[in-house]
């Protein structure tokens, strides 16, 4: 009977009892790129806190702005891991939460995730971005607010449009700092869908051309709002 | 003998115990077997595709540029988180006249690419159809074998 104890004993605690942990040092990575910054590239620490060894088999990223590597392939119990991360900011801008997904060999963690948290400094802020009538609407004109967010000022220089159907102009509200761009359409009959092209003297190159949108559409059945 | 094989049973039923309860209790035990996942409300498969539209819809590739030119869904447009407002500037002329299905698809069903696409794009032009493809390129590719 002693021997059966012993052995019930064994097999409960052998249950589920080798396990993988990969566990970051912080609770999300943080990444914080500067206006200018095309890419940026951070580190993470992690460790295997589980009681085997753990191997990684891929590394899969939710965004295709995020990608990530480990600097190892197999952990053991207690090992450090360090994760370098690539986040390409491109048009990218406020917060954004990301996150890669690292696959193990451990069935009971086969898929770890790593979650960021990215705070890309908005520069140019276009509210709303897009201007929208519903096809039938009276043709009336409509304003967006253009706010240069950065320390330093920033003037529009031009405006233009990619549809002749839609008269626009712009007024400077605060020097260097707010804009208001008024659009309205020749006429709502038919649908459009048009873009304007803001041109601004930042120094930055990739701020130096902004779009807004314009959109004359049908009303779909199942939602009213424009 | 007879001790032994009862003893070799009861550790064998106790092992079976053991790993049931693990099974029911563990918050991450794997499966015994794959199920498909349902449908969301915004995904459609590639039967859907072919039963509802016959295959003539406008395919929008969200996954990155360099993914896209290596190779994609024939006829298909770049439309990625990344380069947005630049690429929608150049669809305009196709959304403006389309009646057709669009169709966002990523790098498979762990890319939240084509929806965060679909959203954005929805932001601007209030499109009815427009749906993400359920298992995104992979299960593109793997029809194509089928």
């Amino acid at each position: 009977m002693k021997h059966v104890i012993l052995s019930l004993i064994f097999v409960v605690a052998s249950q589920g009892s080798a396990l993988a942990d990969l566990v970051l040092e912080v609770p999300v990575v943080e990444v914080k790129p500067k206006p200018e910054d095309e890419a940026i590239e951070t580190t993470f620490v992690f460790h295997n806190k589980g009681t085997k060894p753990v191997k990684v088999l891929s590394i899969e990223s939710a965004c295709s702005c995020l990608s990530a590597t480990v600097d190892k392939a197999v952990y053991a119990p207690g090992e450090k891991g360090v994760g370098k991360a690539e986040f390409k900011v491109s048009s990218f801008i406020g917060r954004h939460e990301k996150s890669v997904h690292i696959l193990t060999d451990d069935p009971a963690q086969s898929e770890w995730i790593v979650p960021f948290v990215i705070e890309v400094p908005e520069v140019i802020k276009i509210e709303p971005k897009t201007l929208q009538w519903w096809v039938g609407d009276p043709a009336e004109a409509k304003v967006t607010r253009v706010t240069m967010m950065g320390t330093e000022p920033m003037k529009i220089l031009n405006i233009t449009s990619t549809r002749e159907q839609v008269d626009y102009s712009f007024k400077e509200i605060i020097p260097g700092k707010e804009y208001e761009v008024t659009v309205k359409p020749h006429n709502t009959t038919e649908v459009i869908l048009g873009a304007l092209k803001i041109e601004t003297d930042s120094k930055i190159a990739k701020f130096q051309r902004q779009l807004a949108f314009f959109s004359i559409y049908r009303k779909p059945a199942t939602e009213a709002k424009p | 003998m007879k001790t032994y094989l009862a003893q070799a049973i009861l550790i064998s039923v106790l092992a079976c115990i053991g790993a049931l309860a693990v099974f029911f209790l563990h918050p991450q035990a794997p499966s015994l077997y794959l199920v498909e996942e349902p449908l969301r409300s915004d995904e459609v498969s590639i039967k859907d595709i072919e039963t509802r539209w016959m295959g003539k819809v406008i395919w929008l590739d969200a996954r990155p540029g360099d993914q896209f030119k290596e190779a994609h869904i024939p006829d298909a447009k770049l439309l990625n988180e990344q380069g947005f407002d630049d690429q929608l500037l150049e669809m305009l002329d196709v959304l403006q006249v389309t009646t057709k299905p669009i169709i966002i698809y990523c790098g498979g069903q762990k890319c939240e690419a084509s929806r965060h696409v679909r959203e954005k794009l929805l932001a601007m032009v209030a499109i009815e159809n427009c749906y993400i493809l359920k298992g995104g390129w992979p299960a593109w590719v793997a029809s194509q074998k089928m």
